[in-house]
């Protein structure tokens, strides 16, 4: 056996090393790599084939699934009844919430008509579920159990009861694959609850924490201030919490200061999330 | 020895990487998930060894890109990081065939780490941060599995072969 590729099907077919070979499957691949990170045709690639793996992670969720329900067969009574307590109050907390939520809200609405500006917005959403399946421990993703044939879209944002969770990436007809904000490659406009500062919220691929670089040294930023999605991306509606500042560095030697923050959502540790869809603006009110 | 693979041989082989491909997929905690090494690689590396006929660069970047879309990760990731290990295996493959399991081994963590390394350049290119201590772990438990891997995968292989061979004298 001394050449021992077949002479028919040279490309994909086994056989000794090709160097030749080698370097253009490995330009092949470099090239394929570029194109997916500048998000062109491949888009629809994966969407294509995210439709034909769909049933494979169904298949790999299950034992999870099964080790889930199992467990909840078996919970004991005080276990669940203790549940149900601990849920009635997050709801009862969650009502009160809403109702001085709502009464602000109201307000807000007052003035801004008043001030003949406010921006009319409709909120879609739909409840999706994570499955269970391990993509990579090194890397902040989600598979989700809903698609584009629920209407989900790449670009939809991810949120969860506490905050903002990450953004759907490609969407498959019934699967969809999502990024947290803690991804490196993730970056979502922000602004400050307390002084409406607005800056950019990098992931830092640390589960616990996201970057703000480039602020200037003398921000108002403080320790404990909260962080709200802007509509300025587009991509979520303004206003729902991302994160909640820990640290600012303040380094002498540079001309910027950067501030670190924890994230405020369960970050996919909860099986629900809402899929919100970008913002569609009804448009400015009659004059 | 120089004989065209067998039709159960590729069977087998078409099996051992869904199945690869598939383990891979299984939810579990987290300091188990972290410990797991690429499957995928291990049986790559096997039929690179025993048939190199199948195992070739094309199906390692066809496979790769399977694993691609399979993961969700950049498309073309795993394409070169396998057709890369798959190179190194061919090429050495006169050397490695004789090798006891064990020194085997050992030659197959070599390569899971500089196929790690493959990893850890292409994370940081696309702007990953250093990844933590745990990352390094899965070439060394990729190490102990491969004597298993092999075994198994050999049983199986032969026992193939050798129903084929007494079915067509």
């Amino acid at each position: 056996m001394l050449a021992g590729s077949s002479p028919q099907a040279p490309l994909f077919a086994g056989g000794r090393p090709g160097t030749l070979k080698l370097v253009v499957l490995m330009a092949l691949a470099i090239m394929l790599m570029l194109t997916d990170r500048q998000r062109g045709f491949l888009i629809e690639v994966r969407a294509k084939a995210l439709a034909l793996t769909a049933p494979i992670y169904q298949l790999a969720a299950l034992p999870a699934l099964a080790y889930e329900s199992a467990r909840f067969a078996v919970a004991d009574r005080a276990g669940l009844a203790e549940q149900n307590r601990a849920l009635k109050e997050a709801l009862l907390t969650a009502q009160t919430e809403l109702t001085q939520w709502r009464a602000q809200a109201a307000a807000v609405t007052r003035v801004e008509e008043q001030l003949a500006l406010a921006d009319r917005q409709q909120l879609e959403s739909t409840l999706v579920r994570i499955v269970d399946v391990d993509l990579d421990p090194f890397r902040h993703r989600l598979l989700l159990d809903r698609g584009s044939a629920d209407g989900l879209e790449r670009g939809d944002g991810l949120i969860d009861a506490f905050g903002v969770v990450g953004q759907v990436s490609a969407a498959g007809e019934h699967t969809a694959f999502a990024i947290l904000i803690t991804d490196p490659s993730h970056a979502l406009p922000v602004e400050v609850s307390r002084n409406g500062l607005k800056s950019i919220a990098y992931g830092t691929g640390d589960a616990t924490s996201l970057m703000l670089p480039n602020l200037p040294q003398n921000t108002e930023l403080a320790v404990g201030d909260r962080l709200l999605t802007t509509d300025v991306g587009g991509r979520f509606p303004a206003g729902i919490p991302v994160a909640e500042i820990t640290s600012i560095e303040r380094p002498t030697d540079a001309p910027f200061a950067s501030a670190y923050a924890r994230p405020l959502s369960a970050l996919g540790r909860n099986r629900e999330l809402l899929a919100v869809k970008p913002i569609v603006w009804v448009g400015p009110p009659e004059p | 020895m120089s004989m065209r693979p067998l039709r159960g041989t590729y069977h087998l082989f078409l099996a051992a990487v869904a199945v690869s491909l598939f383990v891979a997929l299984l939810p579990m905690p987290l300091w188990l998930a972290v410990l797991k090494p690429t499957m995928l690689a291990l049986v790559l590396c096997y039929f690179a060894l025993e048939e190199p006929e199948i195992a070739g660069l094309g199906h390692a970047f066809l496979l790769g890109l399977v694993a691609d879309i399979l993961y969700g990760g950049l498309l073309g990731e795993h394409a070169l990081r396998m057709v890369i290990l798959v190179y190194l295996t061919l090429r050495f493959r006169h050397r490695l065939r004789f090798f006891p399991v064990w020194q085997q081994a050992g030659a197959v963590f070599a390569l899971l780490l500089n196929d790690r390394v493959l990893d850890l350049w292409i994370r940081l290119l696309g702007g990953a941060p250093w990844p933590p201590l745990p990352f390094w772990l899965a070439p060394l438990s990729g190490m102990l599995a491969w004597p298993w891997v092999f075994l198994l995968l050999d049983s199986l292989r032969l026992r193939r072969r050798q129903a084929q061979r007494t079915r067509t004298p």
